[in-house]
């Protein structure tokens, strides 16, 4: 079971989060002190690190940074206060791996902790998974909750592209140079058949359309 | 203006004071001159009678009864005495009896016969005398003069006067006025370089660039500006951390919320869900808040920005916050459009005006986004199908806090936030009924920043 250490010095925040990540199926240690949390985090083996900027007796960076000083590599995620930009900066220079920002959103927090461990694991499969669709892009197959999802390869290129972007419209003439296959252009009206295709076949709501920007895949990374 | 018509008229009044004391002064040094002369004329007078008071002429004719001897003047004596002194009588008396006169002047009853200077009153004019009591002889001789005589006449020498001294009177009013305006036209430049000033402009003036004499106003507006500075930072910090520390539990019940929305049944899901958005209302009410407390403190930057690509990543995100609702959105024209200004802030009105139509849209489910690019301008457009706004609410509802009629999850900040930092860009924001059916247009115009 992964175990994750949790820095957080808000009486009603700190345990709310644990809570949530322990339904997550994580052993969570709570902290509230940046000299705790440094002595937890140089001797016990932990898988995630959760840090808060700005905690009493040794804020988060400081001890991020001792604990990268001291060779400790444990991914670490830094929790920044809204739109302080600078302190994302800060927080990655001091050798943090990723940042999310307050107010924390527990599903957001939860998918970058598991891309963290996947990354420890160095499982470098090549498989990305956005809401109920996952793509296996070396295996080139899909699945759609656990169930096979059969492709066309031009439908499969399109999705492909679409989630690797995720979260930004991709113009239709990029779709229409993923397809482009070398010696024939596209008719004009593959990606809307494409697309439409998509949609039958995972969901109308999975892919955003916008004339004039293109469409977009909504849904985070998980 | 006032102050020009008080110096005026200072001035003159200045010149009318001047003018009536060196009218008295002058006046007197005349009476004075006069005087001399009067004593003169008695001198000469007592130098004439020397000779013959010498040779017995008063002794001999007291004898004689009838008084009919030699004169104790010769009629020689007394023409050289009416030309030099043609205006003064006199008369001489030996012993208080009259033993010589004038053929003319005041009756002699009338004399003041008394050493010094006397001032008298006959036939209706007023004389002024001298008496004097002669040092070698028992003489006393009374000169007289009219008053008339004395008044060496202004008049004349005045009317003289009165035309370069006009002159120079006129002269010195236009310098003054020119002057004066000259200053106070400076303290309009200073009022008007105040007033082009943005609010989050507090950069002190440069006392070099001021006349020497407006060197107190510009002293004291500086250090108006440095308390400014303060306070507006003051502000700036309070509205920080006060977001800052209610950010913090609202995050708290927003997880302990998520928690609960795993663990509860069904049956409370719908409410804890509401919980949920109820917290985020209030968080965007605080991002609001924050926002237009950084505006404030924003430096606006200017430099070529792909206004397309800028309008794809707001309605991206709006669209993913929106969530599955089935918005149809269009964008013309579909490629870049490029425009100088500051990125960040032209987000940041994009993101109110894009949100607040997505919002509305959910009504009419149609978000119309256009660009349009002229030579010195460019507009985006975003309209929506929703109620839209009744004209005389547009107004309102660029101010802070203020909500359409629909209830939507809206901090009512959005528009303001909008309008602030379109201001910012020098820019405008205007709402507008759609021409095309009904909703609102909201149109965000940029100016080319060479124009």
């Amino acid at each position: 079971m992964p175990r994750l250490l949790l820095a957080e010095d808000d009486a009603d925040l700190g345990p709310a989060i644990r809570r949530a990540l322990e339904l997550e199926g994580y052993v969570v240690d709570l902290f509230t002190r940046g000299d705790d949390v440094l002595a937890a985090g140089r001797s016990a083996d932990y898988d995630v690190l959760l840090l808060d900027i700005g905690l009493p007796h040794g804020t988060g960076l400081e001890v991020l940074r001792m604990l990268r000083g001291e060779g400790i590599a444990t991914p670490v995620i830094v929790v920044t206060a809204f739109d302080r930009t600078q302190q994302r900066v800060a927080g990655l220079d001091a050798g943090a791996d990723d940042y999310v920002v307050k107010p924390v959103d527990l599903e957001e927090l939860a998918a970058r902790i598991r891309s963290q461990l996947r990354r420890r694991e160095g499982r470098q499969d090549d498989t990305m998974t956005i809401g109920p669709v996952m793509l296996d892009f070396a295996g080139h197959v899909a699945t759609l909750e656990g169930q096979a999802l059969p492709l066309t390869a031009k439908e499969f290129r399109v999705l492909a592209l679409l989630m690797r972007r995720s979260r930004r419209f991709v113009s239709k003439a990029d779709l229409e140079a993923e397809l482009y296959d070398g010696d024939n252009w596209a008719e004009s009206n593959t990606v809307e058949v494409a697309i439409s295709s998509l949609r039958r076949k995972i969901g109308r709501d999975f892919i955003h359309t916008a004339r004039g920007l293109g469409y977009m895949v909504g849904g985070r990374e998980r | 203006m006032q102050l020009y018509r008080r110096v005026l008229l200072l001035l003159a009044l200045t010149a009318l004071a001047i003018g009536a004391v060196l009218y008295v002064f002058a006046d007197r040094e005349i009476s004075r001159a006069a005087d001399v002369q009067l004593i003169d004329a008695a001198k000469l007078l007592d130098m004439m009678m020397q000779d013959e008071f010498a040779q017995g002429v008063l002794v001999r004719r007291d004898r004689v009864v009838d008084g009919h001897g030699d004169p104790l003047l010769t009629t020689e004596d007394e023409k050289a005495f009416q030309a030099t002194y043609d205006s003064c009588m006199f008369a001489v008396f030996w012993n208080g009896k009259l033993v010589a006169r004038s053929g003319w002047g005041a009756p002699v009853r009338l004399l003041p016969l008394e050493p010094g200077l006397h001032t008298f009153t006959a036939q209706g004019d007023g004389w002024r005398s001298y008496g004097m009591q002669s040092i070698k002889t028992p003489l006393l001789i009374v000169v007289a003069q009219r008053h008339a005589a004395r008044e060496f006449s202004l008049g004349p020498v005045l009317a003289e006067l009165a035309l370069p001294m006009l002159l120079l009177l006129g002269l010195s009013m236009l310098v003054l006025w020119a002057t004066l305006r000259k200053s106070l036209s400076q303290v309009e430049r200073l009022a008007s370089t105040i007033n082009a000033r943005s609010l989050a402009d507090l950069e002190p003036l440069e006392p070099e660039v001021w006349p020497r004499e407006m060197e107190p106003l510009v002293v004291a507006l500086n250090k108006l500006f440095a308390r400014l500075e303060g306070a507006y930072d003051l502000e700036q910090a309070f509205t920080d951390d006060v977001a800052h520390e209610l950010r913090t539990p609202l995050a708290a019940i927003r997880a302990q919320a998520q928690v609960l929305r795993r663990l509860a049944p069904q049956a409370v899901g719908q409410d804890v869900d509401r919980l949920t958005s109820t917290v985020d209302r209030a968080n965007n009410l605080i991002d609001g808040m924050l926002m237009l407390a950084r505006l404030n403190a924003t430096a606006v930057a200017s430099r070529s920005v792909d206004v397309h690509g800028l309008v794809a990543e707001v309605v991206a995100d709006a669209m993913i916050e929106a969530g599955p609702d089935g918005i149809e959105c269009s964008v013309v024209p579909e490629h870049i459009v490029r425009w100088q200004c500051d990125a960040a802030l032209l987000q940041v009105a994009l993101s109110a005006v894009i949100g607040n139509a997505i919002r509305h849209a959910r009504c009419g489910g149609q978000l119309d986004i256009a660009l349009a690019r002229g030579s010195d301008q460019l507009a985006v457009s975003v309209g929506d199908r929703g109620p839209g706004i009744p004209a005389a609410e547009r107004e309102r509802l660029l101010r802070r806090f203020e909500h359409g009629a629909l209830p939507t999850a809206g901090s009512g900040l959005g528009l303001s936030i909008a309008s602030k930092a379109m201001t910012l860009l020098g820019g405008t924001i205007r709402l507008e009924e759609r021409q095309d059916g009904h909703g609102l247009l909201a149109v965000l115009t940029l100016r080319s920043q060479a124009s």
